[in-house]
């Protein structure tokens, strides 16, 4: 028998029971990781999928309160401006409400053109042709089951009344958030309104393709408005996305800690496993110095163990990750939180890589104390 | 019956196995103490900011006062209905303007959605400062742009000191006091003149107005007199139920993501017992075996290693709860989904949550200690003595 083959054995034939537990706690451990991490990324995955050449202008008090129609003839002005477009939050419902999704209406022409958005069904012109069509991410049409044509009612509690669209296409675009909104005409919400309610925007998104002319442009922006009835408060895309997710820092400060102590949890587990494995045979390790092997042999035997058994359970727990993180993101979508929820392979690699290096880490102090023994010693001792 | 001093020894014997375990154990409770605290926390947060005394008016259909529009002609009509109490000739009712302001975080962290809420000197008076107290500093002057703040925004914001300025809805804002809402939502709000923060904003009327009953009997009627009134779209609900309402998101997202994590920590820490009793039984085949010998029955044994396994939960149980109950102190502030304003939480510890985090441990430990038990119940005396 080989030093890996007897490493093998040691670390999943000798005590099936021990192995199959420890190798369940490390998936559990691994599950959790990948879990946790997921939901962190989610969570970040809005503002990570903006685009730098983006800016966006907000009226300075706050998010809620909008900005005159006009002030878009104003920003083109702008040097550095390439193209402008604008957007009013909806905030509708659909249904019961029970599944949250974003609206947001749109200048049609130059919302497409900003946010370069894709159509994968449906036709561009048809949306374009008609105020009261609307086109849906398509990940968002695959989860309610919506295809072209079909009509869409929605209630809103910004925008009362009753509003019902007609899907003229699916979208995708690089910004992988399109895939999850709705977007309809800014020009059909307009006309809808009360006269006093008229002409109001939520944001304006500007085109700057010369990233390092941003700060520049920003300050511009604001400049023009300042001491108006509405200043603006203008920043990047991300930074304007990155608002909401702040918000909720303290929950994902929790979540970043949870990560790290699920990690430590590995290192308990696999770290006592280990040692107790090694305590029980240490006459068999006194017989194996005996017959020549090296106290590195020992280590080695002991390390190779240890990271086996965090291998596995890594493995074991990414292959579950899957389903489970599917059967989560539709639980928490449904809900409204966190849509785009799935695996990432990336976060998997990590995780399998990280119960790896535990096992072997975590089994070094046990290998080092066993390969230090004294020979006379290990072989007379019985447990 | 085996004496339980045996287990005590056992584990003192081999200290550092048992007191991994026993942390473990205790690190699954307290993370599981955490989440209900939270969940206890948010709660009471968001029910304590309202009362079954009063009612408060929002456009049809409106959780919550950002998307709620209430008229000053409206606010006239419902304020005089017979519904409402009465106090020196004057309704008890308050017609308030709630907006979102970004103020700036002190840590230069960008900034933050906060409430502003503009109040009427009356409103203040008959109503509101019943419940809501100046800690410190004083009471805003009627009709100019100071401002008193929620003793929860207190170092949190750039301005946010007694004499400071806070700028926002293209004003700056004088801080002349703080105060106490009984740890409410509302302590994360800053609170002005109704009219003068209506000017600032560029609003014409309020967004909600909270009225007292005159009795809690009267909530029927006067629901039934904003509905018939179709000239103002309103409706009016019972104060503690709009905030219970308005935490229920956040409840639930706590919950669920909580409830998954505690789901993955109690099935690891049980693994963990398993392995540790495992490893005991192992460790002491022959002492078993002499039990037996001596006369103790199988279920003796099996009983011995249970005891020992809850043990060692309660122990765990005692250092999470332990822990847990040192978070008390601990507040944090997130996102309120309903009204998407930054509102801040206490952890809150309660009898009902260390039981029910000591029950949670007892079953762990039982559950990893039962295979190992039977194991151990189950080895025949003749092999187990000879070791």
């Amino acid at each position: 028998m080989t030093l890996s083959g007897l490493a093998l054995r040691n670390a999943f034939l000798r005590n099936k029971t021990r192995s199959t537990l420890t190798v369940l706690g490390v998936t559990i451990a691994a599950l959790a990781f990948v879990f946790i991490r997921t939901v962190l990324s989610a969570w970040y995955a809005n503002a990570e999928a903006s685009s730098s050449d983006r800016l966006v202008t907000r009226n300075n008090t706050s998010i809620i309160f909008p900005l005159p129609l006009s002030y878009r003839e104003r920003i083109l002005q702008v040097p550095g401006v390439t193209k402008v477009t604008w957007s009013n939050w909806f905030g509708g419902k659909y249904g019961n409400g029970d599944r949250f999704f974003a609206q947001f209406a749109i200048d049609a022409a130059t919302g497409l053109d900003v946010f370069e958005v894709r159509f994968t069904e449906g036709s561009k012109q048809d949306f374009l042709a008609d105020r009261n069509t609307a086109i849906l991410g398509k990940n968002l049409a695959r989860d309610l089951k919506f295809k072209v044509g079909d009509m869409i009612p929605l209630t809103s509690e910004i925008y009362p009344g009753e509003w019902k669209f007609r899907i003229a296409g699916l979208v995708e675009a690089d910004d992988a958030s399109v895939g999850n909104t709705m977007y309809f005409h800014w020009a059909r919400l307009n006309e809808g309104l009360p006269a006093v309610l008229k002409d109001r925007v939520g944001v304006y998104t500007m085109l700057v393709p010369n990233a390092a002319e941003s700060p520049r442009v920003a300050n511009a922006i604001d400049t023009m408005f300042a001491n108006s009835d509405n200043e603006t408060h203008t920043e990047t895309e991300k930074s304007f996305r990155l608002q909401f997710v702040q918000s909720s820092s303290a929950i994902l400060g929790a979540l970043q800690i949870l990560s790290i102590v699920v990690l430590l949890i590995m290192v308990i587990i696999l770290g006592n496993v280990v040692a107790m494995g090694l305590r029980e045979r240490t006459s068999e390790m006194g017989a194996l110095r005996a017959i020549g092997f090296l106290p590195k042999h020992v280590q080695i035997l002991a390390w190779v163990e240890g990271s086996l058994l965090g291998l596995a359970g890594g493995l074991l727990g990414v292959l579950l990750a899957n389903p489970m993180l599917n059967g989560f993101g539709r639980l928490l979508a449904g809900m409204g939180f966190l849509s785009g929820l799935g695996f990432q392979p990336l976060t998997g690699v990590i995780a399998v890589l990280l119960a790896t290096s535990i096992g072997f880490l975590s089994s070094a102090a046990p290998a080092w104390s066993a390969s230090q023994m004294d020979v006379v010693t290990a072989l007379r001792r019985q447990e | 019956m085996i004496p339980l001093s045996y287990n005590v020894r056992s584990i003192l014997r081999r200290r550092f196995t048992a007191a991994t375990t026993a942390f473990g154990l205790g690190l699954v409770v307290f993370v599981f103490a955490a989440v209900l605290m939270l969940l206890n926390g948010v709660r009471d947060t968001l029910k304590s900011s309202g009362s079954p005394d009063n009612a408060i008016f929002l456009r049809q259909g409106s959780t919550s006062e950002t998307t709620s529009f209430v008229s000053r002609d409206a606010a006239k009509v419902f304020a005089a209905e017979p519904s409402v109490a009465v106090e020196g000739g004057k309704p008890v009712a308050s017609p308030e303007l709630f907006v979102i302001v970004q103020l700036l975080r002190a840590d230069g962290n960008g900034t933050a959605n906060t409430a502003f809420r503009g109040v009427s000197e009356d409103g203040w008076k008959l109503l509101r400062s019943r419940t809501i107290k100046v800690a410190e500093g004083k009471l805003p002057q009627w009709g100019t742009s100071e401002v008193m703040v929620g003793e929860s925004l207190k170092g949190r914001f750039k301005g946010v000191n007694l004499g400071e300025k806070i700028h926002a809805a293209r004003r700056d804002w004088t801080v002349v006091g703080f105060f106490d809402a009984g740890g409410s939502s509302l302590e994360s709000e800053v609170w002005a003149d109704a009219d003068q923060l209506i000017a600032a904003a560029n609003r014409t009327g309020f967004s909600s107005m909270l009225v007292r009953l005159r009795s809690r009997s009267d909530l029927d009627a006067l629901q039934a007199v904003a509905k018939a009134d179709k000239r103002y779209n309103l409706e009016a609900k019972r104060e503690d139920i709009f905030y219970e309402e308005s935490s229920k998101m956040l409840g639930t997202f706590v919950g669920v993501l909580g409830g998954m994590i505690a789901l993955f920590f109690t099935a690891g820490a049980t693994v963990g017992a398993m392995l540790t009793m495992y490893a005991q039984v192992a460790s002491r085949i022959r002492e078993v075996g002499t039990l037996r010998a001596l006369g103790f029955r199988r279920s003796a044994v099996l009983m011995s290693f249970l005891a020992e396994s809850t043990m060692l939960a309660l122990l765990g149980a005692l250092i999470g709860a332990g822990c847990a109950s040192l978070l008390s102190n601990v507040s944090f502030s997130t996102v309120n989904f309903a009204s998407f304003t930054e509102i801040k939480f206490h952890f809150l510890f309660s009898l009902p949550i260390a039981i029910r985090a000591a029950i949670f441990a007892l079953f762990m430990g039982l559950l990893g200690g039962l295979l190992p038990a039977i194991r151990a119940a189950r080895l025949p005396i003749a092999e187990s003595t000879k070791g």
